[in-house]
Parts: C-alpha cells; sequence; structure tokens
C-alpha cells in the first residue's frame, strides 16, 4: 500500500469505528464494530490472499490499530489480526468467527494467562514456546471453555479460559516464538500511539472550549504548559510507531526489528503516562467521572503499557543490548538499526 | 534533490571514517556541547576540505548544493562523536542560509565561499542586556550616515564573538509602530574588527568564557553590510530560528557521556539505559522529520520547537541518570567523570539556549488550538 492510500485506510477504519457506543458495559464487545471491521476483512490483513486475506504489511495494520486505540474500540483486533496470521503461518485459512490469542511462554502445559475477550471470542490461538524457542500453534473453539472473567484496568475483558488440553488440536510449529512476542508487542505500541493521539485531540479541544475567568483555559500559562505535554506525547509516540511501522519487514516478522520494537514500546509507554497525567489535569474534576469520555483512553493507555511485554521490561531489554553492544551501539541502532534484540529476559 | 536510504548510510560511513582518522591523530577527544565548547578552526578547515561545511549553498558560492537532510546527517555525526565543530558551527547553520536567503549578491559572493571554506566565523548579535526572550524590545540602533550607517548599542551571549570575524546584528532603525512592535528592524553584518567594537569575554558557570558582550559604540557600517532591507529584520531572524532549532545540537549535546556510560553502566541500569536510549531515538526521528519538512518547504514552527524542548530536557536527564549510575561502579573511568563533570556544569544552559523552553511552549500551546 502507498502512503495515500494507507491514509485511506485510515480514514475507512476511523469512519467504521467512530461511532462509539456509549453505554456498552465494560468488558462487552462492541460487536457492531466487529461485524463491520469483520466483513471488511480488516483483521485478515496480514493473511495471505490464497488463505482469505489480503496480504498486506505490518505498516497496513498499524494504521488499522492505531485509529482502533484512538476510538478505544472494544474489539480484540490485535489479537484476531495476529491470530489469523499465525494460522496462515502454518497453511491453515483463519476459521470464521472472533479469534483471540494467548501466548505463553512457561513450559508449564497448564499455565493460562488471561486472554483478551476470551468471553467472546468464537476461537482461540494459543501459541507456546517450545525448549528449541520455536512456537507450537494451538487452535480451539473458545466456545468449550469455563470462562472466567476477568479485566484491565481499563475494564477491557481479560478472561480466564479453562480449557482441557485435549480441546486443542495442533496447527503448526513456527520458527521462533520470540517473533511472534515481538509482533505482538508492536501491534501494542500501535494502539497506545491511537489512544494518545486522542487524548491530545480531546485536551486541546476542551482546552479550548472550556471557559474560567471569562477566558478558555488554553490562555493561562501553567495550562498551556500541560497542553503541550500532551502534544509532545502524541508526536513522539508516533514518530517512533511510523518507524516502527516502516521497520517491520513486510512478512511481519519481527525478529529484525526488535530494538525498534522495544524502543516503540518505552517511548509509548512515557506518552501514555505524560499525556493521561496532563490530560486529566487539564480537564479538571469532569474528566475524572466515567460520564466524561476521557477515562476510556487514559485508562487503556496506561492499561496497555502492561501488557505484551511491560515498558518496564523492555526498558531493561533495550538497555541490556545497549550494555551489552557498548558505547557504539545506541548510535548504530538509531542511525541504522539492524540486529535482533535478545530473548534473554533482563536482570 | 534528496537521496536514498542508503546514499544516507554511505555519506555517515564516510564521516565516520574521517573521524576515526581525527581521532587516531589524535587531533580531538569527544566533549559534550561540542558545538559550542569545541573551537578548533583546524578541524573546521579539515572538515571543509571534505565538502561538509557549506553543504547547503550552491556551488557557484563555494558550496556543495547538498541537501537539508544531508547536512543534517553530516552533523549528527560530528556531534554524536563530540567532534569540534564550534568555530564554523553558527556562519554554516544560520549565517549562511540567512544571506542566501535575504543578502545582496555582492555579501554572497565575499561571504559565502570563505564560510564553506570553514574559515569565516559568525556571531549572532540579537540579545541584549535588556532584551532577551523580548527580543522586539531590543535598543541597538543604526542611524544613517553618508555612505553607511552609525551603530551604537550593546549586545550579549554573543558565542565566540572574541573569534569570530563578523556579527549579524539586529538593530533598530525605525521605531515600531502600535500595530507592528517587529517592524522596522534590520540585520548588519558587523565586523568585529571595526573601530568601536569592543568585545568582553563572560565567563560563564563552566568556567568557560565563549560567551562574550559586544559594546557598539559609533560603529560605521558601510551601505554594502545591509542584509536585504530595512524593516526585514524581524522575518529574518524568525527565519533563521528555525534553522538554530531544528538541529542536532538540540539534543545530542550530552550523547558522548551516554555513549560512554552504556561501556560503564552496571546491569542494575539497564532500564535507565534503555528509557533514555529510546527517548533519544525518538528525538533523532523526529529531527529527522523536520529536516525533511525543511527539504520540502513544509516546515512548521510546531515541531522544531518539540524537539528543542523535549531534547534539551533530555539532555539534561542524561547528566542526572550518568550520575546515580556511575555512583553505583565507583564513580566510573576517569574520562567518563570528565565528560560528566563537563555536561553537569553545562546544563542550566541546555534548556535556556535558542529561546527558552517556556517561550518555545508558548509557541507550540498557540499553534495547537489555533
Amino acid at each position: 500500500m502507498s502512503t495515500t492510500e494507507r491514509q485511506a485506510l485510515a480514514e475507512v477504519v476511523s469512519a467504521m469505528l467512530a461511532p462509539e457506543p456509549e453505554g456498552l458495559p465494560e468488558g462487552e464487545l462492541d460487536t457492531r464494530a466487529w461485524t463491520t471491521l469483520r466483513d471488511a476483512g480488516m483483521h485478515l490483513l496480514l493473511v495471505d490472499p490464497a488463505l482469505g486475506g489480503s496480504g498486506g504489511t505490518f505498516a497496513d495494520l498499524a494504521v488499522v490499530l492505531r485509529a482502533a486505540g484512538a476510538h478505544a474500540s472494544s474489539v480484540p483486533l490485535a489479537e484476531a489480526s495476529v491470530a489469523a496470521a499465525l494460522l496462515a503461518r502454518c497453511g491453515m485459512p483463519p476459521p470464521e468467527g472472533l479469534l483471540t490469542l494467548q501466548l505463553v511462554d512457561s513450559p508449564r502445559p497448564d499455565s493460562s494467562p488471561p486472554v483478551p475477550f476470551g468471553r467472546a471470542a468464537d476461537h482461540l490461538v494459543r501459541v507456546e514456546a517450545q525448549p528449541d524457542g520455536g512456537a507450537l500453534v494451538r487452535l480451539a473453539d473458545a466456545r468449550r471453555a469455563t470462562a472466567t472473567h476477568g479485566a484491565n484496568l481499563a475494564g477491557e475483558a481479560r478472561d480466564h479460559l479453562s480449557l482441557r488440553d485435549d480441546a486443542f488440536r495442533d496447527v503448526g510449529l513456527l520458527p521462533s516464538w520470540w517473533d511472534v512476542r515481538l509482533l505482538t508487542a508492536a501491534c501494542r505500541a500501535m494502539l497506545i500511539a491511537g489512544a494518545v493521539e486522542r487524548i491530545r485531540l480531546l485536551t486541546v479541544r476542551h482546552a479550548t472550549e472550556r471557559h474560567q475567568f471569562g477566558q478558555p483555559l488554553a490562555r493561562f500559562q501553567a495550562v498551556q504548559d500541560l497542553l503541550v505535554q500532551t502534544v509532545a506525547a502524541a508526536h513522539t509516540a508516533g514518530a517512533i510507531c511510523d518507524h516502527l511501522a516502516e521497520r517491520m519487514d513486510p512478512d511481519a516478522s519481527a525478529l529484525s526489528a526488535g530494538p525498534a520494537v522495544a524502543a516503540a514500546r518505552v517511548v509509548t509507554g512515557e506518552a501514555a503516562l505524560s499525556a493521561s497525567r496532563a490530560a486529566h489535569q487539564v480537564h479538571g474534576a469532569m474528566g475524572f467521572t466515567t460520564e466524561h469520555p476521557l477515562h476510556r483512553f487514559t485508562r487503556r493507555a496506561l492499561a496497555w503499557r502492561d501488557e505484551d511485554g511491560s515498558d518496564v521490561t523492555w526498558r531493561r531489554r533495550l538497555g541490556a543490548r545497549l550494555r551489552d553492544g557498548g558505547s557504539a551501539t545506541l548510535w548504530a541502532l538509531v542511525t541504522d538499526d539492524r540486529g535482533p534484540l535478545s530473548a534473554r529476559s533482563a536482570s | 534533490m534528496v537521496p536514498d536510504e542508503a546514499a544516507l548510510r554511505r555519506l555517515r560511513a564516510d564521516v565516520r571514517a574521517f573521524l576515526d582518522e581525527e581521532r587516531a591523530l589524535g587531533n580531538f577527544e569527544p566533549i559534550c556541547d561540542s558545538w559550542l565548547e569545541g573551537h578548533d578552526p583546524g578541524f573546521s578547515r579539515r572538515l571543509a576540505q571534505r565538502g561538509w561545511v557549506g553543504m547547503t549553498f550552491p556551488p557557484a558560492y563555494g558550496g556543495h548544493g547538498r541537501s537539508a537532510l544531508e547536512r543534517f546527517v553530516v552533523n549528527e555525526e560530528l556531534l554524536a562523536a563530540g567532534a569540534p565543530v564550534a568555530a564554523h558551527w553558527i556562519a554554516d547553520r544560520q549565517t549562511g542560509p540567512l544571506l542566501l536567503r535575504f543578502g545582496t549578491e555582492e555579501q554572497r559572493r565575499d561571504l559565502l565561499p570563505r564560510i564553506a571554506a570553514g574559515e569565516l566565523y559568525a556571531a549572532i548579535g540579537m540579545s541584549e542586556p535588556d532584551s532577551g526572550s523580548d527580543l522586539a524590545s531590543l535598543r541597538t540602533r543604526a542611524a544613517r550616515t553618508d555612505g553607511g550607517w552609525i551603530v551604537n548599542g550593546t549586545k550579549v551571549w554573543t558565542s565566540h564573538a572574541h573569534r569570530s570575524h563578523i556579527m549579524l546584528t539586529l538593530v533598530r532603525v525605525d521605531p515600531p509602530s502600535q500595530e507592528d512592535r517587529h517592524g522596522g528592524l534590520a540585520q548588519f553584518i558587523v565586523d568585529l574588527g571595526a573601530e568601536g567594537v569592543t568585545v568582553s569575554p563572560i565567563r560563564v558557570m563552566t568556567g568557560e568564557a565563549h560567551f562574550a558582550e559586544v559594546a557598539l559604540r559609533d560603529v560605521f557600517v558601510p551601505d554594502a553590510m545591509l542584509v536585504g532591507q530595512v524593516g526585514d529584520g524581524w522575518r529574518q531572524v524568525t527565519s533563521e530560528l528555525a534553522y538554530e532549532r531544528s538541529g542536532p545540537e538540540r539534543f545530542l549535546s550530552t550523547y558522548p557521556l551516554l555513549a560512554a556510560l552504556a561501556d560503564e553502566a552496571p546491569a542494575s541500569a539497564e532500564a535507565e539505559l534503555g528509557r533514555l536510549g529510546a527517548r533519544l531515538w525518538a528525538l533523532h526521528l523526529l529531527s529527522e522529520r523536520v529536516n525533511r519538512a525543511i527539504e520540502d518547504g513544509s516546515a512548521d514552527m510546531v515541531q522544531p520547537a518539540l524537539v528543542k524542548d523535549a531534547g534539551t530536557r533530555l539532555e539534561q536527564e542524561i547528566v542526572e541518570i550518568a550520575r546515580e549510575v556511575l555512583d553505583e561502579v565507583g564513580g566510573g573511568s576517569a574520562t567518563v567523570r570528565r565528560l560528566l563533570h563537563q555536561a553537569t556544569l553545562a546544563a542550566p544552559a541546555f534548556t535556556l539556549r535558542g529561546g527558552t523552553n517556556e517561550i518555545l511552549r508558548t509557541i507550540i500551546a498557540k499553534a495547537s488550538v489555533a
């Protein structure tokens, strides 16, 4: 896709997601949004056309995810997209229905991390790390699971799905679990960037429209300082995510983009915090209520920092790489980043 | 014409090779703030011989007709290495572009080739003791006389004035009007060796005295040294500020310290290293974006201001993190301690120079609600 085509895609997806449902209970799937996205094949961007997808690149998916983040959509679009892509990589056409994803890096077979929208999903794609670093891709009918509802900070469904091992069918073996981890982490960065951009927009609008002492809030220098924080957060997160989107290989293999993924997670994590703090400060008490839309974006931005590897862990991973490589490493990465980010856990 | 990624990578490699040679010959050691504190005419000339000063000037004026992005890439490499580029920095960064945009043909022919040769050095004569952020309130005056102008006033914070040949001096010619307090200003090319010019170094808390106060007492400036027209002064200065704020010196001043830190930091400092590294990466991307925008004429006020605001704060934070990290390893090597010492004393100035961060934030805020 060209830049113009991607811009058009962003607008189309934004239009699809713009009717943000008021009063949708937290944790519930936005069925209308999911149906609209599904019918347009938006979750099949990374799937080969021969298997029913549109054969797009990560950069295309990135645009869609940023729009999803900007609209706080209650749809596991990142999970569905990656799940579909992994099945396709194993040669399986993605099944109809809502897909969700679970990554397991523990050797314990009964390890079952929370599943995004587990309660609403039709299919669960579970990716188990193998001793040799590979990834076993397995598929189960999620409706057969006993779902215990859970939620992240933003009230998004993060459910425990109880499924017997024999409920899973082995779909295929991929060469690298770490590659999948990086891919989901990259998706999360895009979602955060979208949310931060929306936070900036809301804050600028509020500061312009809300009047106190006979003038808009935006006239007060102390408030201007806060506005600038949201602008800076949006630009910084945007720039690092633009770079990451370009940097990922067309077939969405993330391995060589490891450092860029880590940097994007670190920067979007900081942007989430600084934008959220500044936005709430500008919005005053009104923005703290559930009645006002702001919390839908700030809670997501904050919650997403901790998902698909927390930004704190990504800091350590990037730092370990810098330490291992020594003084010339950061400059080499920044100016011509090539090569892997180690999967070994940082101290 | 903007070169492709591969060509830019080759350019970086060429600059790195040059720097390796220079270091091997013992011609410089990395310092922080090298674009301000590393004044080395010999280095400037050698750099110019490689075609890396006056890069964006047209070949007809002794330049190399290269893009803003290529210039950005070269300067990033130089600053990351802490190379001594201070002597030619101002002339290359803004004086040359100013003359190309607003100067007379005679000024261009006379001055640009010498700037591009790394031999003519310029200082910025804008700020005054009573006019800092509020530059339009300046009081240096130019009055018409036979064949030129008589200039009176005092300029301050003029970096390296005592080692420069000319000072681009913003003066008031006509009084401001109610509607336009920026009107009536002009810039002159003042010969720093002219009669009536007194340059007094100002010592700052780093121990260095590269700042100066320049007193102008009845200094005669010939007509040929007026840049553009009377009344153009404010427009010229605003255009220069865009160049000034978009460069890598707004986030790389303490990079040599960060690089040295990576070699000496313990494992417990990895999270901090990662944080600083990621932020620097984002600033590089934003700054690169600004330079691409300069290239295609779409440069705005907001992005350079953002880069400068966030970049200079990162420069300061690197210093404090370095101190904490090195404390864990008993202080670190002599090299890194030297860099830390230098950077600590220089740090307060990062967020002041080139437009205080407070002013920049006002610019960003106003543009954001417009």
